[in-house]
């Protein structure tokens, strides 16, 4: 018996430790279907969910306006109640009439009333309420006032009956002195300075895809109301605040821009923010019910939320197709929390799983798909990433190019890029503690968060921090997360960056030498909420690489346990022997592609490492920013007989460039081309050429403007060239020509003008 | 853009200088327009010929139609690599003479 427990002895532990590999594996199996699942099913629910979602906080957001509307009136009016219930309180003789509307001015009601406990009215401001002498109708319900418990009472905002232009809330307050009550009123359209402070900060619609609007009713139509004074804007107290204001002109601007024909005014005197009477939101607003409802607006998908105050109508309305885009990060961060859900599930459903013995047989079979698997959930991985080079082909500012390198089949590096303006491009490289399955589980959350962060919050340090404290909510594992998140600005090479504690990044000059980024900005991510961080800036110019890596490059080890280090990295950058190779070595005068210093220091980390194994994921990304390029331009009347002078200009800034003669006779051809178009057909009166002259790589861009009819000459078919002399039409050949001999040509019809772009690369 | 015509009996050389495109075409097309009724072989030596372009193509076009029309020759001389590429690119080549 001893013989065999001791025998056994090994051999369970050994089935222990599979048990393991083997829990892991199924792991790794739960993960990548239930993310093949959640992929393909938050595909198809993206947008459902996105407009579910949007029209979800747009009923919120607009029944919180409406219900702090209604706090905000009712706190208002209960001090001004209580004010005026201490004067009347304090004062030694009858009150009067005139006292009263004095106090009304100073407290700026427009309606006391002092009721006695009966109802009756013993003096009021108002001389139709005096002349009924008595509450009737809704406002009997004050009555509930004289109970002697109830220490306040208010109604909402009601027409009234008298005068349905003039809409007023009601609030009461019992004496304390004596019996009976105390009535104020408050007109909606004294309650601008209410609604500013109400709306200070409100707006709806992430990047401002949607907006908040009023409008009033007349008759049966809501009209909105609405005061085309150009000093409008100007005059709206927000707009010095940075708040409200300069989000309504953006969602102005944003809504022009995509022909909704939506305006957005401010009057402060009749209160309000408002769209334009136009008959589609106008059927709306009358068919309104209390559910938020969907409608085209010039075309774009809407959704529309409204409720009443008073006789206004509040609400918010939202560009759906511009928020489905917006959303698109949320829904991914729903669908990286499900993941995690579902693996949890998955991991308890196989515990039980496992402790069944028959399925033994079946989990050696899954010991060999292993391998698969893992492959599987790397490539799933890999996908997270942006893996496609040149992200941005047409980009002529910067170039940019990143890989990653797991040291296990699952990493827990990560990095990322992406725009979050017209020209500010984020850069991050991060490095999540652990590997395999559960860090990389961490990243992909890591990299959700903070890309939803840092596209939606405006600055760097909130950015991080928020996405710090989310990672921090229920951060069991005590994972965390070093990372580099940087913002250039392509037209001005500043770049905004917070390191949070993560390895200081490079700038490699054109000369060669090394400037660190090593400016540290706070604790690394997931390990403490609260955490401050500080943005630090730095500028690039032309020229200039930022190279940003992980650990898993200076800690490289070889066969004797020694570490690649910092200082051969940047012997690397600098483009110094490393391991006996020269590995960066550009030809004189021209720059190393990103990708090029990319596989260079990777070529130096393995001729370093030797047989050793990599035990540390590998992450480098490398930006070349080549800053703005050149910008010159002319214009002309847009008659043949200018075109000589417009290609004259054109051949002097390309020689001036030192642009090669073969290309600059394709780009004056292609010129030639174009300008007969638009000379001959476009009926614009006149004719601009802008042109870019970009370095590294050297390439120039024409874009030839008109104000004719729209006209993409793109659109048009090739003609056929394989016809004979006499079968030949000439027609479309120039547009040919243009295609085959330039690297680059689109056509846009922006702002009322036709811009047609020809690019060729000729360094 | 420069026009040299030489005419040896029924042979007409046509030196095209410079760049043939939309404001210097109507030069060529005219020659082509007008060419003498007793012309059977005409040669366009594009050997100072910086660049064509498509308003160019169109009289290369005409004169190859013309001449064919009558029966004659149509060649060109001298085309350099940027006038070859646009002939080739625009599926010209096959129908011309290059010599």
């Amino acid at each position: 018996m001893d013989d065999t427990s001791i025998r056994n002895g090994p051999q369970a532990d050994g089935t222990g430790d599979s048990a393991v590999s083997r829990w892991w594996f199924r792991v790794a199996t739960s993960l990548v279907l239930a993310y093949a699942l959640i992929v393909v099913a938050v595909g198809l629910a993206q947008h459902h969910a996105a407009d579910v979602r949007s029209m979800g906080e747009m009923d919120y957001c607009t029944t919180d306006f409406a219900i702090s509307f209604n706090i905000f009136a009712d706190y208002g009016l209960g001090l001004g109640a209580s004010w005026i219930r201490n004067q009347i309180q304090a004062s030694t003789s009858t009150v009067s009439q005139a006292q009263l509307r004095q106090w009304a001015g100073l407290a700026g009601l427009d309606e006391i009333n002092v009721v006695a406990e009966d109802g009756r009215i013993v003096v009021s401001t108002d001389d139709e309420v005096a002349a009924v002498g008595k509450l009737s109708g809704a406002s009997e319900r004050f009555m509930v006032l004289t109970n002697g418990v109830t220490d306040s009472y208010s109604e909402p905002f009601r027409a009234g009956a008298a005068n349905p232009d003039c809409c007023r809330k009601y609030l009461g307050v019992p004496f304390k002195d004596r019996p009976g009550f105390l009535q104020v009123g408050y007109d909606i359209r004294h309650s601008s300075d209410v609604f500013t402070a109400v709306m200070r900060g409100w707006t709806y619609g992430e990047k401002d895809t949607g907006f908040f609007f009023c409008a009033r009713r007349e008759g049966d139509d809501y009209r909105v109301v609405m005061d085309a004074r150009a000093d409008a804007l100007a005059r709206c107290p927000f707009d010095e605040n940075g708040e409200i204001a300069p989000r309504a002109k953006a969602a102005h601007a944003v809504w022009t821009g995509k022909r909704l024909r939506a305006d957005l005014h401010f009057d402060l005197d009749k209160i309000l923010a408002a769209i334009p009477p136009t008959p589609d939101v106008n059927a709306a607003l009358k068919n309104f019910t209390a559910k938020t409802m969907r409608l085209r607006f010039g075309g774009e998908e809407c959704a529309l939320r409204a409720c009443h105050i008073g006789d206004m109508m509040v609400g918010t309305m939202l560009s759906l197709s511009a928020n489905r885009s917006v959303n698109r990060t949320t829904t991914a961060l729903v669908a990286v929390l499900l993941l995690v859900a579902f693996v949890a599930f998955g991991f308890l459903l196989l515990r039980m799983i496992s402790s069944n013995r028959k399925l033994s047989a079946m989990r050696e079979a899954e010991n060999r798909r292993n391998a698969e698997d893992l492959t599987m959930a790397h490539s799933i991985q890999r996908t997270a990433l942006p893996v496609i080079f040149p992200p941005y082909p047409r980009d002529l500012k910067m170039d940019v190019f990143a890989r990653m390198d797991p040291a296990r089949d699952v990493g827990g590096d990560f990095y990322d890029f992406y725009y979050v303006g017209d020209n500010r491009l984020a850069l991050i490289v991060a490095d999540v503690s652990g590997k395999g399955v559960p860090a990389a589980m961490f990243m992909m959350k890591a990299k959700t968060l903070l890309k939803s962060c840092v596209m939606s919050m405006s600055d760097l340090a909130d950015a991080v921090a928020e996405t710090n404290a989310r990672l921090c909510e229920g951060n069991e594992a005590e994972m965390f997360v070093t990372c580099w998140v940087g913002v250039l600005d392509e037209d001005t090479g500043e770049l905004s960056y917070v390191n949070a504690g993560h390895n200081a990044p490079y700038v490699r000059h054109q000369d060669g030498t090394l400037t660190p980024v090593d400016a540290v900005s706070g604790l690394f991510l997931g390990a403490m909420d609260g955490v401050v961080y500080k943005v630090n800036k730095t500028k690039l110019v032309p020229g200039d690489l930022l190279f940003l890596y992980t650990d898993g490059v200076t800690e490289a080890n070889n066969v004797t346990h020694e570490m690649f280090g910092e200082s051969r990295l940047e012997e690397v950058l600098r483009g110094e022997c490393v391991c006996g190779m020269r590995h960066f070595n550009p030809q004189p005068g021209k720059l190393a592609p990103p990708q090029d210093v990319c596989q260079f220091v990777r070529s130096a980390v393995d001729a370093f490492a030797g047989s050793a194994s990599q035990f540390d994921d590998i992450t480098m990304l490398a930006l070349r920013y080549r800053g703005r390029p050149e910008i010159c331009g002319t214009e002309e009347s847009a008659t043949l007989e200018s075109m000589p002078k417009i290609s004259a200009f054109a051949e002097a800034k390309l020689e001036e460039f030192g642009c090669p003669h073969d290309a600059k006779s394709d780009m004056l051809v292609a010129l030639d081309e174009i300008l007969t178009n638009v000379c001959s057909y476009s009926g614009s009166p006149r004719v601009s050429l802008q042109i870019e002259l970009a370095r590294d790589p050297k390439a120039a861009r024409f874009t030839v403007i008109d104000s004719g009819s729209p006209w993409n000459p793109l659109e048009h078919l090739d003609p056929d060239i394989t016809l004979s002399a006499d079968e030949r039409e000439i027609g479309g050949l120039g547009i040919l020509m243009v295609k085959k001999l330039m690297d680059d040509v689109s056509y846009r019809f922006e702002d009322g003008f036709n811009k047609f772009s020809f690019r060729k690369v000729f360094g | 853009m420069e026009i040299v015509k030489t005419k040896e009996g029924s042979v007409l050389n046509v030196v095209v200088k410079g760049r043939l495109e939309t404001a210097t075409a109507p030069q060529l097309d005219a020659e082509v327009k007008g060419l003498a009724a007793d012309v059977m072989d005409m040669t366009f030596d594009f050997s100072e010929l910086e660049y064509v372009s498509s308003a160019g193509l169109r009289v290369i076009l005409m004169a190859q139609k013309t001449m064919s029309a009558r029966k004659g020759s149509f060649k060109l001389a001298g085309v350099n690599a940027t006038v070859k590429k646009v002939l080739d690119l625009t599926g010209f080549s096959p129908l011309l003479t290059f010599v």
